[in-house]
């Protein structure tokens, strides 16, 4: 091992670059350097660019079993699929203990918004970020809007990257009705969400 | 390019001299060599023996091996360059550092890009120990610090075996 030369460390990076979300993590227990390495924004950008880690099919399902209640599994589907082949799928990270969930925006740099469809009194969040490649999970905070005249109103969720804040935004539009039937459509409420996470390609 | 034209025209294979850092000397049809970006510039300035002090006779060696075989490279023999590509990336971790920073350093991106794929490749399920011990590199966390950073994405330390072998 003595006198084994230090590879310089652009070099270091287009290796590292090649490697998958799972063992990125993993080898930022190797040493402090490669922590912030691994960490850096630029580096999670240049990972989630390199030619090699491209998109996969993912499935996001939300399934019911008597041990763990429900729980959202998002699964990859295999790279190549054949017809008249049942694709098995690989799961990628289980949600356990999720009641319900509405739709699922995104993704937007890997990165999925989860709605939850009833939101009870006690619960602390309505809307989640999730990065399934990095299995983090990020509750948002509960924000409540309403205008006062209308009673009814539709609404959906989006979940966007604003590059000149380098924010990720969350845009909650609601179109309300009033007592004849006209339509009033509304971007109500727009959540930032600082750019400094951790993300993969899945 | 300039340098391709001109020896086409002259119909006579120009020549040209490569000096490892041990001062062996290799000659070698510029068509050849001209895949190494550093080389290309210095023919188009003029010169024809070219000194490489950052790499040595074995490391050139191989290097030179790779040049040849990948001139050769036309739409019918892909499977057997395939092969040849598989076979030179089967060094020990030390070898593959020596040509991957002299690949870097002579601009082979060909090479560049099999080299560091290769290496990617073969860390990929090694253990955390086994990268430190490849990459020459010293444990700087306290035991405290390193759990805490593995509790960080526990799963990812969770996948079953990780490979503790050095090769």
């Amino acid at each position: 091992m003595v006198g084994r030369r230090h590879l310089p460390e652009d070099l270091l990076v287009d290796i590292l670059l090649r490697l998958p979300v799972e063992s990125l993590l993993r080898f930022k227990c190797v040493c402090k350097h490669w922590y912030a390495l691994i960490q850096s924004p630029s580096f999670i950008e240049k990972h989630f660019h390199h030619k090699n880690n491209r998109a996969h099919l993912l499935i996001c399902n939300l399934t019911m079993s008597l041990d763990e209640g429900r729980s959202v599994d998002f699964s990859l589907l295999p790279d190549k699929i054949v017809p008249g082949v049942h694709p098995e799928t690989k799961i990628l990270h289980q949600l356990r203990r999720v009641t319900d969930f509405i739709s699922v925006p995104g993704p937007v740099d890997g990165l999925f918004l989860l709605e939850k469809a009833e939101v009870n009194p006690e619960d602390d969040s309505r809307l989640a970020l999730g990065n399934p490649a990095t299995r983090e999970f990020w509750p948002l905070p509960l924000v409540t809007f309403e205008v006062q005249p209308f009673r009814n109103h539709d609404y959906q969720f989006a979940l966007g990257f604003d590059p000149s804040t380098r924010d990720y935004k969350v845009l909650w539009i609601q179109i309300f009705w009033d007592n004849w039937g006209l339509a009033f459509p509304l971007i109500a409420l727009s959540m930032s969400i600082p750019y400094a996470t951790t993300r993969g390609r899945t | 390019m300039a340098s391709s034209s001109s020896s086409s025209k002259t119909g006579l294979k120009k020549m040209l001299t490569l000096k490892s850092s041990d001062g062996d000397e290799f000659e070698l049809e510029e068509s050849i060599v001209i895949q190494c970006q550093t080389i290309k510039h210095m023919v188009e300035d003029g010169f024809s023996l070219i000194p490489l002090q950052n790499v040595d006779t074995k490391t050139l060696t191989k290097i030179i091996e790779y040049m040849k075989k990948h001139a050769e490279k036309t739409e019918s023999n892909k499977e057997e360059i395939k092969n040849f590509n598989k076979e030179f990336v089967k060094g020990s971790f030390d070898d593959q550092f020596e040509l991957v920073s002299a690949a870097n350093y002579l601009h082979i991106n060909g090479l560049m890009d099999l080299l560091c794929q290769s290496i990617a490749d073969r860390i990929n399920n090694k253990s955390v120990r086994a990268v430190r011990e490849i990459f020459n590199i010293s444990n700087d966390y306290t035991p405290d610090e390193e759990e805490k950073v593995r509790d960080e994405h526990k799963w990812a330390h969770e996948g079953g075996e990780f490979d503790e072998s050095l090769d």
